[in-house]
């Protein structure tokens, strides 16, 4: 991969968790935050990004489902 | 293992220009580092969610993507684990292994989008408005 598309590739990717969740920017200020205060991320705040994870994970978990169930029904129809 | 740490110093440099790029505050210590690489995993999950939805990539790619991204939020808890106990060595080492793992996500779901485009599918998508 060259730099270009690298930087492009991480960019993106940066992009994503900026425009798509609202918890890049609950990252971005515990981050701030823990640098303001010259200290680690703590246990607590490492919770919340675990529980937006959790979140999401089950968001796209279903989004599957749906996907499947959606297909299933079209074949049927078609059959 | 030298391809390994040149690919790894590249993602760090390029994160720290692409953080400064879109207004990020850039991670300082590692721990910053693990919290943004945990936003990553989420939105890689919310990525994937919405490109499914918009039939920008399949029930297959979909599934592909969260079994992946299980793999880097299992190699980010470790990390925090290790950090937590004290031990940062490993705890880096497993950190770049979620990232690389995360990186690699991005471009499947990328090319996985491009072939649907490719077949037509995604042209008859609503798009996406990233603002």
């Amino acid at each position: 991969m060259g730099t270009g598309a690298a930087v492009a590739v991480i960019i993106e990717l940066l992009q994503t968790a900026t425009a798509l969740t609202a918890a890049a920017t609950e990252a971005s200020k515990i981050v701030k935050q823990a640098q303001d205060q010259g200290r680690d991320v703590s246990p607590e705040e490492f919770a919340t990004l675990v529980k937006n994870d959790d979140r999401a994970r089950s968001g796209l978990e279903q989004a599957i489902d749906r996907a499947k169930q959606v297909a299933a029904a079209q074949a049927r129809v078609n059959r | 293992m030298r391809k390994y740490t040149a690919s790894v110093t590249t993602f760090l440099l390029l994160s720290v220009m692409a953080c400064a790029q879109l207004g990020l505050v850039t991670p300082q210590n590692h721990t910053q580092r693990l919290a943004y690489a945990y936003t990553m995993v989420t939105a890689v999950r919310d990525q994937a969610k919405v490109s499914l939805e918009n039939k920008r990539i399949s029930v297959v790619d979909a599934q592909q993507v969260l079994r992946l991204s299980d793999l880097a939020r299992v190699s980010l808890d470790q990390a925090r684990v290790m950090m937590e106990k004290g031990d940062q060595a490993n705890g880096l080492q497993t950190l770049q292994v979620a990232e690389q793992i995360l990186l690699q996500l991005q471009s499947y779901i990328k090319s996985k989008e491009a072939r649907m485009k490719g077949n037509g599918a995604w042209a008859q998508a609503p798009r996406l408005q990233l603002s």
